[in-house]
């Protein structure tokens, strides 16, 4: 029992000190978090520009239609359908029940234009927020599973710290990491020197030459 | 169901007309939209490939989260494993 107990401790331990040796800070999981959140603002307010931008094609094309379309419709339809003869008609019921139908074609006809030219509008609105709303999922879900990752990262941080501390290692990692800026800082140091010497080298080479 | 309008055909020859007469506006308000709605898209990476990052991220935040827990569960054990922990490293 004692033997797998060991047998465990050293398989731990080898997890243990299997060490990361780059530094995971709380905060990282939290600067995730908070880009994953700002992403869903900004998506609300690239909606609302979208929503605003349509809005003013809307508008455009009421403008359009109400200013400019409807007049050169009205003045080929008062010509076509002789709209002077229909209000000088006898009957005054007629005159009333020919005007009601007349107009009722103006308002179906400027309608039926405004839906025609704001049908694709509002498809184009839509699709693209669709596209928004496909795309921006997409990157809040990787940023979110960057999160998740971060957050694992840190809990090894953190158990591992405080393993090591129960242990009475609580500075192993600390000297590891000391220990490994102080050969790389080393390493660094030797490559200048080496590239120096070969400096040095080619101008002695240039002048035997 | 509503009495067809007796000036509907006319009302539609004159929409033509005006349609006829306002072309290039009506044209210009078309290709406003389609060119803007290019613009105002979003160009992100496909699909295929966010869903093959992700899976290999997530697989990897899988195994750092089971050593967690093998290094929690080790530390749970508490003193005697502990003192055993010192034992086996006295001895490396």
């Amino acid at each position: 029992m004692k033997n797998a107990a060991t047998s465990l401790l050293i398989l731990s331990l080898f997890a243990l000190l299997h060490l990361e040796c780059a530094s995971v800070p709380k905060e990282v999981v939290q600067l995730s978090y908070t880009m994953g959140q700002d992403l869903v603002s900004v998506e609300s307010s690239y909606r609302s520009l979208i929503h605003t931008h349509f809005d003013d094609l809307r508008k455009d094309v009421d403008n359009f239609i109400d200013n400019e379309w409807t007049n050169a419709f009205l003045q080929d339809f008062i010509v076509r359908t002789n709209l002077d003869s229909l209000v000088k008609q006898p009957d005054p019921k007629q005159v009333l029940s020919d005007l009601q139908e007349w107009t009722a074609a103006v308002i179906q006809q400027v309608s039926a234009k405004k839906k025609g030219l704001k049908d694709p509008i509002d498809q184009h609105e839509a699709l693209l927020l669709q596209d928004v709303d496909e795309s921006f999922g997409r990157i809040i879900q990787a940023n979110s599973v960057i999160t998740n990752h971060l957050n694992s990262l840190t809990k090894i941080d953190s158990v591992q710290s405080e393993t090591l501390r129960a242990m009475g290692l609580g500075t192993l990692r600390d000297r590891v990491n000391n220990a490994l800026i102080q050969v790389s800082d080393e390493a660094a140091s030797g490559i200048d020197k080496a590239r120096s010497l070969e400096k040095d080298l080619q101008q002695i080479k240039g002048k035997i030459k | 169901m509503a009495p067809p309008n007796k000036f509907s055909e006319q009302a539609q020859q004159s929409a033509q007309a005006a349609d006829q007469l306002l072309d290039s506006q009506l044209e210009q308000l078309k290709a406003l939209t389609g060119e803007q709605i290019d613009n105002l898209r979003i160009k992100v990476s496909d699909q295929e490939l966010y869903d093959r990052l992700v899976a290999v991220v997530q697989d990897a935040t899988q195994r750092n989260l089971s050593l967690a827990q093998l290094l929690g569960n080790i530390k749970s054990l508490g003193g005697e494993a502990i003192s055993l922990a010192k034992e086996v490293l006295s001895i490396g």
